[in-house]
């Protein structure tokens, strides 16, 4: 590879006195004169240069280096924050993994059955009934999240606008569900 | 979350617009103060919003500005002053981009800037007086053939250093 | 160190040459001439290499011991050692617990040899020792084709520790066991009990221990204080796990309030002359013995604002809790009662409220609320965490709901009000 460096190197350093010397003696151009060739190899010499050029601009993007950003102290989220991470992370997943769904439900019935109790003044079993039944809520949503098979579905009008809308179905039946709890919660 | 504000740097901003309306300014053609114009609203484009790509079409709608006033006969001077200023536009307008990426609005970056475009400015300099010295001193009939020496000189050199 | 290609000049080079080419193979000068000035510049990016860089950095800061909250300005200097360099980029160090409040810690200049340039910002100081990192260096060559990044250090360290307040609100404490040999004291006073000293009163002192004739007799507000109440051993636990950093709307860590709160209590507690001693679920083990005294004053002042289990910034690895808890209880003296400042995000910490308590160490838990309302995560941990409150208050272990935008002498009104 060195070599072809060499010769190119010697090759641009003739050529560069022979340049120079065609400017300071323009007759000597015209009495030595260059062949057609000679032009037609060095513009094609040009081109492929160029065509280099344009490969390594295709293989490559602009880069630079990405300096840190000190100028931020340190940055955490708030309670709840990783919950709704976690929600917008599992709704969009192609593959259900059974495991990570259920513990979001498991999660949100445990909250739900203590508020239910507390609220009403019920027993955790009796709360937990009620839930089953869909009873402990206004929300057909919620209901139907952590409802067993006798709570209806919620109604068509609801359904409807939840597959319109860009929110995701077990986000929105997740979100709910969080939201009539706290509802519970704090009408206690 | 929080991030700071990167958008270009203003001193290179001005910079660019100004070498790629100096480029349009030094032709003669209407058609290429046109195709020009166009190019430097890009060019602007680019530099306000932090675009490279509008700044790299910019550019290049400068050039072919500048290559059509060629075909139209212009003079050597014009093309030569014309090009370099689109290079150094996009040069400059590239550098405002990336300085404001990496360092943002609120640091002092002026002095980066400023050498960094009177070193664009100078090389163009140099390249505009050796070609137009040779173009104009190697009459006798074939001034294209030194300028072409010449080139293949700098094409065989600059692959021999580096690839 | 990096070097790397920016690869910018790579299609100006490839319209130069085309147009160069164009030019030769169609015999038209113009396009020779635009070309010409085109490979000028692609020679001019091939031609050039970043430089070896050279330099020598100096930080100072304004004040090295700043007072929480106050304004210090940290001035970079950097000096060439080597060769020129036509386009450096730096950004500087500042450690993470850090804000920048003015001006910028980056800066983009030029710098012949043995030329300085200076900069400089602003930081607001927080509690704790907070350590300047390495500033980054970019040096590019003069057509910004290649670029250099490497790193330079200097030492440097801001600590700021708060003081405590002058004074604090009492909190009540939870009836000592196994220091007195007759039948354990109840807090609410009556016969039996033996009278100590009249104090001046302070706010959030209990309606039940006022001295209401001196009141009558003299227009004096002062406070009864009953032998039982002195010479309490209280243990202040802080949650500093993770989860302890989590903020409220207004981006402070439940950890910072909880802190805030520790110092309060130290004060009061050590100003009713009860022994107080400080330990933490951090990065680091953290222990201090309860005693009383200046001294541990001034060391639990130290502790609570730079111990590096209390840190500012979040632990990087998870915290073997029970170890840690099983380390407690061998620290703990037999009578010490403890207050855990906890924010409640999880029921790890409530279940060892409950397990402290069960060994004999009475339990209260003051617990900042940071939890938010904005979101159905944020009300369900809001909702989960009131739970928690009221399980805990079901187990008789007393809760103090603190919202840190009030202040801490109402909450402990409450838990006042709350005890029979």
């Amino acid at each position: 590879m060195s070599r072809v460096r060499d010769v190119l190197a010697s090759l641009g350093a003739v050529l560069v006195g022979l340049g120079f010397l065609f400017v300071v003696q323009p007759g000597l151009a015209a009495v030595l004169p260059i062949p057609r060739l000679a032009l037609i190899v060095i513009g094609l010499l040009a081109a492929v240069e160029g065509i280099r050029s344009v490969q390594r601009r295709r293989g490559s993007e602009i880069v630079g280096a990405e300096p840190p950003d000190p100028e931020f102290g340190i940055e955490t989220d708030a309670p709840g924050d990783d919950f709704d991470a976690r929600i917008a992370r599992l709704s969009t997943r192609r593959g259900w993994i059974g495991g990570d769904f259920d513990r979001v439900e498991n999660r949100l019935r445990t909250a739900a059955i203590t508020v239910v109790a507390a609220r009403y003044g019920l027993s955790k079993l009796e709360a937990r009934e009620r839930i089953e039944a869909g009873s402990w809520t206004e929300d057909p949503v919620a209901a139907a999240f952590l409802g067993g098979p006798t709570v209806p579905q919620p109604p068509l009008e609801v359904r409807l606008r939840m597959r319109l809308g860009t929110t995701p179905r077990f986000q929105r039946y997740v979100h709910r569900t969080a939201d009539a709890i706290a509802a519970t919660w704090e009408a206690r | 979350m929080n991030d700071i504000d990167r958008s270009p740097a203003r001193t290179s901003a001005g910079i660019a617009i100004i070498a790629g309306g100096f480029a349009i300014a030094v032709v003669s053609s209407p058609a290429t103060t046109v195709v020009g114009g166009v190019g430097v609203l890009f060019l602007l484009l680019g530099v306000v919003r932090g675009w490279r790509r509008a700044v790299t079409i910019g550019a290049f709608v400068l050039f072919l500005g500048v290559v059509y006033a060629g075909l139209q006969n212009a003079a050597a001077e014009e093309l030569l002053l014309a090009t370099a200023g689109t290079v150094i536009a996009w040069d400059v307008g590239e550098q405002s981009i990336n300085v404001g990426q990496q360092l943002g609005r609120s640091a002092r970056t002026a002095r980066a800037e400023l050498v960094h475009a009177a070193s664009s400015t100078i090389i163009g300099v140099v390249t505009i007086g050796l070609g137009f010295v040779v173009y104009t001193l190697a009459t006798g009939g074939q001034p294209v053939t030194a300028l072409v020496i010449l080139l293949a000189a700098v094409i065989a050199l600059v692959a021999a250093v580096r690839d | 160190m990096t070097v790397r290609q920016t690869h910018r000049w790579y299609g100006v080079a490839a319209v130069a040459f085309f147009a160069a080419a164009g030019g030769i193979l169609s015999s038209r000068p113009a396009l020779l001439l635009v070309g010409v000035v085109g490979v000028g510049y692609a020679a001019y990016a091939r031609l050039t290499t970043a430089p070896e860089v050279s330099l020598t950095l100096d930080r100072t800061v304004s004040d090295q011991e700043p007072p929480p909250g106050s304004e210090v300005e940290v001035t970079v200097e950097l000096t060439n050692t080597g060769d020129p360099v036509f386009d450096l980029r730096v950004v500087d160090g500042v450690p993470p617990g850090l804000e920048v409040t003015e001006g910028s810690p980056r800066l983009g200049t030029a710098l012949r040899p043995d030329k300085t340039a200076t900069f400089s910002y602003t930081v607001e100081a927080q509690r704790g020792q907070h350590e300047f990192g390495a500033a980054t260096i970019l040096a590019r060559d003069a057509s910004g084709a290649e670029e250099r990044e490497l790193e330079q250090a200097t030492e440097t360290t801001l600590t700021c520790i708060p003081s405590l307040p002058p004074a604090g609100p009492s909190i009540p404490l939870r009836p000592q066991t196994a220091q007195y040999t007759g039948p354990v004291p109840t807090t609410s006073g009556g016969a039996g009990v033996e009278f100590y000293a009249t104090r001046e009163y302070r706010p959030g002192d209990a309606m039940t221990r006022v001295d209401w004739s001196r009141l009558a007799r003299t227009g004096e507000l002062s406070t009864v204080e009953f032998r039982e109440e002195r010479m309490a051993t209280v243990v202040l636990v802080l949650d500093a796990r993770q989860s302890a950093y989590r903020s409220d709307s207004e981006g402070t860590p439940a950890l910072e309030h909880a802190i805030d709160a520790a110092r309060s209590l130290t004060t009061s507690l050590l100003g009713d002359g009860h022994q107080v001693g400080i330990a933490a679920f951090g990065a680091e083990p953290c222990w201090l013995a309860p005693t009383t005294g200046e001294d541990q004053r001034a060391a639990i002042r130290r502790l609570l604002a730079i111990h590096p289990g209390v840190e500012p910034t979040p632990p990087q690895s998870q915290i073997v809790v029970s170890r840690r808890v099983r380390q407690l209880r061998r620290q703990l003296p037999a009578n010490a009662q403890v207050i855990l400042l906890t924010p409640l995000i999880d029921d790890y910490i409530a279940t060892i409220a409950g397990r402290l308590d069960a060994y004999g160490h009475a339990a209260t838990v003051l617990t900042p609320d940071i939890t938010g309302g904005e979101t159905p995560g944020q009300r369900l941990a809001r909702t989960e965490r009131g739970l928690r409150i009221e399980r805990l208050r079901g187990n008789q272990i007393p809760v103090i709901d603190w919202t840190p935008t009030d202040p801490l002498e109402q909450a402990l009104g409450i838990l006042r009000e709350r005890q029979p």
